[in-house]
């Protein structure tokens, strides 16, 4: 009676373990398969095609500072916004060598270069598409391996977070006008300009991958601008080394590259989300101010300071 | 060790095959051994402690029942009782007592030195003092006979499955489980299995999708706008619903397999019709035990109305302070007393008032739900916030919303995802409470099916970042 109860208990567990794996296998194809037809910028690069461009990198700090539809405007050119909340530049360069394997080389290649603080995580975020791009998985298998063999193991786990839901949401429709579009309080105003002061830091993997992205872009001739996009006044007045963080940042970058500093050009705070972030409000003039100042000229570019 | 961690993952099956090959006494010690393997996994040092109050309380047990003197019956309860409730003040409540004095004394012009000791609170000390306290009590009051085993006793106290976060589990309920061996029942097994898988789901894909819309906006409420925080007092409402009830669920789902019936902690609480309703919803295990062992002994509605609405307000109290050695605890309780006090003294009135204007019975249901509902989340503002003073920040802001525009509200993406989960979990439930489950849960395919769905769920909405659980703490 009890091994009958036994056999019974493992036949149903067996089972349910049969039909979980069946349809993970199945769910995964399918979802792994519609991916790369969804309108989220991560989609439209894995999906490949695209023609010269101006193509953006960075963290959200790159996703608000950086508004596509009006840079496309100014520039006459199309964009993709290809920056992500929380992509450091160790990650960005994965994502870069990623598009240049699926894509036309950019026109312009922007990077916003806050991101060396960043750390990785949004590697993990990105699992759904280490499959398709060889050198995110490269980077998966040296920085999240955990993650790496649960993702082999079950497939649907690789579409577990905020990612894989988004490119569902933006599966019919771009979202390249994605920005914020609310304003700082009062109350958040007062706390940044309350706030202790702060001293940028920088990963030195972030650094060596600058590095990096600079030299692959001077190898396949795209030209890169690196920018710092605006910080709110309050929280930037209390940086206390931004000309050391910034010569840091030039200097890995290599080749006496420009970084177009942005960081304290915007006075107004209606025109942040927060004190990292601009919003709509400041985002259309800043796409404006960029193009007036020739960050967006291809033909010539300027030259370093 | 948690539930939701990879040592659980490979803990239970291999403690499960071992389990079932064994009989007897074997099993009872595998049980027990397994057991403070478990607690010890978190902090061994700790084990003494447990193994001082099961001893204890079974010792005191057995001569209560062999005594006969009244006088001396209750000095030896009292000892038991006496040292239960003074390691767990100890442990729980030592520097919330010393710092209440401290700045009672303050405001009296006196100034103390403070006192600093590093304390560990020892996890599920809540959980296992009150259920060795029941089983004394029992004994005292001649409800039940002494276990004549160690061995069984300091099983029932420690099983694993209860151990950390409750469900406050009665000796007298378990302990008649321990004295056989339970036979491995398929069915029983399987609707265990899908309970605890329906727990993790509650868990992971729920309660902790749930917490970044919650945590900043508590942690510094003055830096969200109205809404935000309005969202993040009904999202804690669910998280918390279903990060204690998903370890329940876990818990007892977990029992149903080894062969115990743990009975029921949570019952849809938040389609209570009244207060009174959702206490019999809510956390089950503890409002039972305050209300059999605290709100009955302080006389209960014996010795009437002032002294109901007293004993009630007391017990919720202490059911407040229960929870955690800090003020906010204690306000959430008697947020809850006064609830229960104005429910009693308000309800024939109510009643007259309905029956006189002819409303639907429905709308009567739809509006009591709602009402205690709210009534339940302004608590829960009081149960998280850390001190007085971000509670009235939480409300400061709410109040102060100039529109429930959804605009400012951050990260939008994950607030949608969260009312969806929210809104499964109500749907699920709704269903149940209805009975439409029942018909589906009798067809195997539709049962392996939504179990497969809910590890699919857990797949794709799950957050594996190791979580602790919210009832730990207490």
């Amino acid at each position: 009676m009890r091994r009958g109860a036994l056999r019974a208990g493992l036949l149903r567990f067996g089972a349910l373990l049969a039909c979980v794996l069946a349809g993970d296998r199945l769910l995964a194809a399918a979802l792994q398969a519609a991916l790369p037809h969804s309108q989220f910028r991560f989609s439209v690069a894995e999906h490949g095609g695209l023609p010269p461009n101006l193509l953006m990198l960075g963290n959200s700090r790159a996703v608000n500072g950086l508004y596509a539809p009006e840079l496309a405007r100014w520039s006459q050119l199309p964009v993709l916004n290809l920056a992500y909340n929380g992509m450091s530049t160790l990650v960005a360069e994965a994502v870069l060598r990623d598009y240049l394997g699926r894509n036309a080389a950019p026109k312009l290649l922007v990077l916003e270069v806050s991101n060396v603080q960043d750390p990785h995580q949004l590697l993990d975020g990105l699992m759904c598409y280490w499959s398709a791009s060889p050198a995110l998985a490269e980077l998966a298998d040296v920085r999240s391996p955990a993650n790496r063999r649960a993702a082999s193991w079950f497939h649907l786990y690789a579409f577990n977070g905020e990612v894989p839901l988004r490119a569902l949401y933006f599966a019919r429709r771009s979202d390249q006008d994605w920005i914020n579009r609310y304003r700082i309080s009062d109350a958040l105003v007062a706390e940044a300009r309350d706030g202790p002061d702060i001293e940028l830091g920088a990963k030195p993997e972030n650094l060596e991958a600058l590095g990096r992205i600079g030299a692959l872009a001077r190898e396949r001739g795209i030209p890169l601008r690196l920018i710092v996009a605006p910080y709110l006044p309050e929280y930037a007045a209390h940086v206390r080394n931004w000309d050391a963080w910034l010569e840091r940042v030039r200097a890995a970058a290599g080749s006496a590259e420009r970084v177009w500093d942005y960081s304290r050009a915007v006075r107004d705070t209606a025109h942040f989300a927060d004190r990292l972030h601009l919003n709509e409000v400041g985002g259309v003039p800043f796409a404006a101010r960029l193009a007036a100042d020739g960050f967006l000229a291809i033909d010539a570019p300027p030259s370093a300071e | 060790m948690l539930f939701n961690s990879l040592a659980f993952l490979v803990f239970f099956p291999s403690f499960l095959a071992i389990y079932l090959a064994t009989h007897g006494r074997v099993r009872l010690w595998l049980a027990l051994f397994a057991s403070y393997f478990f607690y010890a996994w978190w902090n061994w040092r700790l084990l003494p402690l447990l193994w001082f109050q099961t001893g204890l309380d079974f010792f005191v047990a057995r001569r209560l029942y062999r005594m006969t003197d009244l006088r001396a019956r209750r000095r030896l309860l009292a000892l038991s009782l006496g040292t239960n409730l003074s390691l767990l003040g100890f442990f729980k409540y030592f520097h919330f007592g010393i710092e209440s004095a401290r700045a009672a004394l303050r405001a009296v012009g006196v100034e103390l030195p403070e006192v600093t000791l590093q304390i560990v609170l020892p996890v599920g000390i809540s959980f296992y003092t009150f259920q060795s306290m029941s089983y004394v009590i029992d004994v005292y009051r001649g409800e039940i006979e002494p276990e004549p085993s160690l061995l069984r006793f300091a099983t029932a106290v420690a099983l694993f499955v209860h151990l950390v976060a409750g469900p406050i589990v009665r000796a007298r309920h378990l302990l008649p489980q321990l004295r056989s061996d339970r036979v491995f029942d398929a069915e029983v097994a399987t609707a265990g299995f899908e309970q605890a898988l329906w727990g993790f789901f509650k868990k992971v894909a729920i309660a902790d999708s749930l917490a970044p819309l919650v945590d900043p906006q508590f942690a510094a409420p003055a830096l969200h706008d109205g809404v935000s925080l309005l969202l993040a007092v009904y999202l804690y409402a669910f998280q918390i619903y279903c990060d204690f009830s998903g370890y329940t669920d876990i818990a007892l789902g977990l029992a149903k397999v080894l062969g115990y019936d743990l009975g029921v902690n949570f019952d849809r609480p938040y389609f209570a019709q009244s207060f009174s309703d959702f206490w019999r919803r809510w956390h089950i295990s503890l409002s039972s035990w305050l209300r059999d062992y605290l709100y009955i002994s302080l006389g209960g509605n014996r010795r009437g109305i002032p002294r109901t609405y007293a004993n009630l307000m007391l017990t919720m109290l202490i059911g407040g302070l229960w929870h955690g050695a800090s003020w906010t605890f204690v306000a959430w309780g008697g947020l809850h007393g006064l609830y229960l006090v104005s429910e009693r003294a308000l309800r024939p009135a109510l009643s007259r008032g309905v029956a006189a204007l002819r409303v639907p019975r429905w709308a009567t249901d739809l509006f009591a739900r709602l009402a205690v509902f709210h009534a339940v989340c302004f608590a829960w503002i009081f149960f998280r916030a850390q001190s007085f003073g971000t509670a009235a920040a939480v409300i400061h802001g709410i109040a102060g919303a100039g529109s429930l525009s959804f605009a400012p509200v951050q990260n939008k993406f994950l607030a949608v995802k969260a009312l969806a989960l929210v809104a499964l979990l109500v749907g699920v439930e709704a269903a149940s409470l209805r009975g439409f489950a029942e018909p589906l849960r009798a067809r195997p395919g539709w049962r392996l099916a939504s179990a497969a769905l809910v590890v699919w769920g857990i797949a794709l909405l799950g957050t594996f970042s190791g979580a602790n659980f919210i009832y730990f703490q207490f």
